[in-house]
């Protein structure tokens, strides 16, 4: 790939934290994320996607810092950001926007949309107090918005709009890194649609990179660039996008894969029923973390963890397939 | 005609509705006026079929859902209906007492939230118990063998543990099933269930739908399936009907309507939901401006505003949901029962070129 | 079955776009309160109260509170329009300085204890689990456990002579509701998106709590002022009753006090002009409290 550093860069995250639990007074331990490690480059599109309690929120949330690792580094344009001094800690609260689930409850309710858009102007002092409406009006524009929304309230917008002036709360402070979590989950299909061209013309535009979560893999297949899977805390698999739908290599990705409806038409293919529940994340299964739900379990997945392995498939030039999975190791 | 077709016309004609609803409104006040979040909409349901109701948020399908099960907030609310008989029972004339023993035994419905819907303070177990002694007057040790059959009908193995946990100890699709075992103890003539995968993962949805779909043939019961997902409808359902707006715009069999829509509404649903496909994504098309507001009071067709389609007529004469023999219908027998609302219609020629 | 919480328990959704003119939010407050009748009444009564107690404290109304300006018990005419008490007090005089008394300890106490429950229940709440947290759970618990009267009169003691005893009694006690109220508050408000969107932007504290915590709490401020406000002025009509509240003036509490013996002697004039007032001031505010939480808060229907 090129040789400039990444945008982020993040090696062997560990993020845990005090579960509550009824029953103990002793709160146990819940490791949310267990080594991850994936880079992302400027202007590209990287999808994240596995199912509720898989941990990539709080992933996402240690790469904003709003819960701190607990091991490993997250670097911003090649810099530690824990070793950030203040300036640089605030350059990079600018340039990496969190964009929220569900919108109304991501927007203050007791703020009108003009206070919700001027607070990061105010905050990372871009531009003078004359130029402010202007940059707030073009933010607008960007995401097909009146400026008569100005005025209004959260709660009397529609959930579409709602998403819009989240999109423009996060577009006002001219970010490099936009991190999306789960952006149309609450959102109609009509309005899903719109939201997705929306964020597809923004980054193609101004070039933002995006960290893009989602538990349904459509959506993810219409942006991403490249795709990881997230499994129990891990990443069970990383690949350039085209290549992970097309051949998908680990056990996991393939039931996910199955189980989607497909076809979204009648009799087309049945969707793959699963066995098992998801093992609780406050104890992951020893070894390989999806050998209790896996087709193709064998001795060893029970007891060792797999390592990382680099499938020789893909075209130069691209990121390189890389999958945790006893199969590919011979 | 093949013979497939021709168990599907006769099932179409022997159709012995279980319940029948027609003209059914409800209104909410707004300001001065009252605004009707559900417009005349007229359903019947068959034993054994699962009829999906699909719409986006606030078109009024969960409201419809309520208003089936007597469950509407009234006041605020006000249901009326032209006609609504549950196997030949009028229920337009049940007062709280008679809706409390229609629901959860002859009728019975499944919440998109199974936490919210179960009670915090009881064990699973306690709660199923109260409902089969509710309605089938059983002695307590009776109930608690019912119980038992019913959570290994929906396929817990370990039914011990589960009697004697709380609704909290048990994960979404677990609790779902519980709920569902609940709404089926007593076997209804009608589930009305709303969302019940929607706050679960695409995992778990598989297996609590398909888990819907058996009780319900096992019970003869008729389900109507409300839902936001057409992924959903597709796979479970045999006939469908597309709500906008209080409205119903399209109905007819699952595979009728997905193949050739005939309301721009359904079609532009359909072409908005991203497809999952091994090669290239395929691109999606979205619908252009927004849901109305109720308050709005749009005259002709709801979705005039947002229709390419629209012409003069639109804006002033509402359309009526009727099926169009001839105009579209392909001769197999497949379009009985496919009815919609729109003046100017999709394939109006496309389709008769395709007919032989 | 269980009637389940059906999710339209609530009043409908508001699904429409209420598209309004860019506007100030404090242009909105005015226009909802004008459209509640029974807030509007409250208003005008705490107006009323809240001008006759100027006019004390200006020297124009109830100066002539101590002086025996008549004989005992007279009934009421236009010297003494409410009669005179056992002294010979013009009962009207005296009335209308309550009014200025009452008016002082209920303002204060409200404002100061809520004020400084909003601070310490903020503090505590978002820094939950630190050592301030402990420190200020564990002063509400003790001041919680001590009982009231008893704290009032050992403060009193202790504070011999000065004229505020009973408000700073009143105020230590009355801070560890709103204290407690807050803190839960500021700990759900803390895990919601819209304070994490706060963070993740790198609005510093004292600004995340100012405009976006804080406002999220005005209504239970408001009903803490209200329920303080009235418990106050309740407080000490009990207070100087058993002789532990005003010493020097006169209160509602104090007539009342007086009035035990004139009742049995058949005079109820001082005991209406007592209770009538302060259960028409403490109606007004609960009534004007209602529908000023109403009208701060957005999302009631607009006018």
């Amino acid at each position: 790939m090129s040789d400039a550093p990444p945008l982020l860069s993040v090696r062997d995250l560990h993020v845990s934290y005090l579960a509550r639990s009824s029953s103990s007074l002793r709160r146990p331990r819940l490791n949310a994320v267990r080594g991850v490690s994936f880079e992302l480059h400027e202007g590209r599109v990287f999808g994240l996607m596995g199912e509720s309690g898989c941990g990539k929120t709080s992933l996402a949330r240690a790469i904003v810092r709003l819960t701190p690792p607990s091991a490993g580094e997250v670097r911003f344009r090649g810099q530690d950001m824990r070793g950030m001094d203040g300036r640089g800690l605030r350059r990079a609260r600018r340039e990496i926007q969190y964009l929220f689930q569900d919108p109304l409850a991501a927007l203050s309710p007791r703020r009108n949309i003009w206070q919700t858009l001027l607070e990061p102007l105010v905050l990372h002092r871009l531009g003078n107090p004359a130029d402010r409406r202007l940059r707030i009006e073009q933010a607008l524009a960007t995401v097909d918005l009146q400026p008569d929304v100005l005025g209004c309230y959260p709660h009397e917008l529609s959930g579409g709009q709602r998403q819009r002036v989240a999109l423009a709360r996060v577009l006002v402070a001219e970010p490099a890194l936009v991190i999306a979590d789960e952006p149309m989950s609450s959102l109609d299909v009509s309005v899903q649609a719109r939201i997705l061209a929306l964020m597809r013309k923004v980054q193609r535009e101004k070039g933002i990179s995006f960290l893009f979560i989602s538990h349904d893999l459509a959506v993810v297949q219409q942006l991403a660039d490249e795709v990881a899977v997230m499994y129990l805390g891990e990443l069970v698999e990383t690949a350039p996008a085209a290549e992970l739908f097309a051949n998908p290599a680990h056990p996991y990705t393939r039931a996910l894969l199955a189980a989607a409806p497909r076809s979204r038409s009648p009799g087309g293919t049945e969707r793959l029923v699963w066995r098992g529940e998801q093992p609780s994340p406050l104890t992951p299964p020893p070894g390989c973390v999806f050998h209790t739900r896996c087709p193709l379990v064998m001795d060893r997945c029970s007891t060792l963890r797999p390592g990382e392995n680099t499938l020789a498939n893909t075209a130069a030039g691209e990121a390189s397939h890389k999958v945790r999975c006893h199969i590919w190791n011979s | 005609m093949k013979p497939e077709h021709a168990i599907q016309a006769m099932k179409y004609e022997a159709r012995n509705a279980v319940l029948s609803v027609s003209e059914l409104s409800v209104t909410f006040p707004s300001g001065k006026n009252r605004v009707a979040v559900v417009d005349q909409v007229s359903l019947e349901l068959a034993a054994g079929e699962i009829l999906g109701l699909v719409g986006e948020s606030a078109c009024g399908k969960s409201m419809t859902g309520a208003a089936l099960m007597g469950l509407v907030p009234a006041p605020p609310g006000h249901v009326t209906a032209g006609k609504m008989e549950l196997s030949g029972q009028d229920l337009t004339a049940l007062d709280e007492t008679g809706w409390r023993q229609i629901r959860g035994g002859v009728m019975s419905m499944i919440f998109q939230e199974p936490l919210t819907a179960l009670d915090p303070v009881f064990s699973v177990g306690s709660q199923l118990w109260e409902v089969i002694r509710r309605h089938q007057r059983n002695g307590r040790s009776a109930a608690k063998g019912i119980a038992g059959q019913l959570l290994r009908d929906v396929g817990f193995s370990d039914v011990e543990r589960i009697l004697r946990s709380y609704p909290h100890e048990l994960s979404g699709g677990m609790r779902q099933r519980v709920m569902i075992a609940m709404a089926m103890s007593c076997r209804p003539s009608v589930l009305i269930a709303d969302e019940p995968a929607t706050a679960l993962d695409v995992t778990t949805q598989a297996q609590v739908l398909r888990l819907i779909r058996r009780m319900a043939l096992d019970a003869k019961s008729a389900v109507l399936l409300i839902t936001h997902d057409l992924g959903v409808v597709a796979e479970f359902c045999d006939r469908v009907m597309v709500m906008y707006c209080g409205h119903i715009v399209e109905e007819g069999p699952v595979e009728v309507l997905f193949s050739r829509p005939r309301h721009p509404y359904t079609a532009g649903l359909l072409a908005a939901l991203p497809r999952l496909a091994e090669g290239p994504p395929i691109p999606v098309r979205t619908i252009p401006g927004s849901v109305p507001s109720p308050a709005q009071r749009l005259v002709g067709c709801r979705f005039n505003t947002r229709c390419d389609r629209a012409g003069q007529r639109c804006q002033v004469q509402q359309p009526k949901l009727q099926s169009h023999p001839g105009a579209g219908a392909t001769v197999d027998g497949h379009d009985e029962g496919h009815r919609f609302a729109c003046h100017y219609p999709l394939g109006q020629n496309t389709v008769e070129a395709d007919s032989p | 079955m269980k009637t389940p919480v059906h999710p339209w328990a609530g009043p409908l959704a508001p699904a429409g776009l209420a598209l309004s003119p860019a506007q100030p939010p404090a242009g909105r407050i005015w226009p909802r309160l004008r459209n509640n009748r029974a807030g509007l009444a409250g208003l005008v009564m705490v107006l009323f109260f809240g001008l006759i107690a100027l006019g004390v404290v200006l020297g124009m109304l109830g100066q002539d509170w101590s002086a025996a300006s008549g004989g005992r018990w007279e009934e009421p005419g236009a010297a003494h329009w409410f009669g005179t008490n056992l002294l010979g007090q013009d009962i009207f005089q005296r009335a209308l300085y309550s009014v200025r008394v009452a008016f002082e300890i209920g303002m204060v106490v409200a404002l100061v204890s809520t004020a400084l429950g909003a601070l310490t229940g903020a503090l505590s709440g978002w820094h939950a689990d630190s050592w301030a947290d402990g420190v200020i759970v564990f002063l509400t618990g003790v001041l919680d456990s001590i009982p009231f009267y008893l704290f009032v009169a050992a403060v009193a003691f202790a504070l011999k002579g000065n004229a505020w005893s009973m408000q700073i009694a009143m105020v230590a006690t009355f801070w560890t509701t709103t204290s407690r109220l807050i803190r839960a508050e500021v700990m759900r408000l803390k895990g919601r998106d819209f304070i994490q969107a706060a963070l993740a932007m790198g609005l510093p504290t004292p600004l995340i709590l100012l405009r976006h915590v804080l406002p999220n709490t005005n209504h239970i401020l408001l009903a803490q002022v209200a329920i303080v406000f009235v418990a106050a002025i309740k407080a000490e009509v009990i207070l100087s009753f058993l002789g532990l509240g005003v010493h020097d003036g006169v209160s509602w509490g104090l007539m009342l006090a007086e009035s035990t013996q004139e009742v049995l002697a058949g005079q109820f004039n001082d005991l209406l002009a007592a209770s009538l007032p302060l259960f028409a001031l403490l109606l007004g505010f609960n009534l004007m409290i209602d529908a000023l939480q109403d009208a701060f808060d957005p999302r009631q229907g607009t006018a």
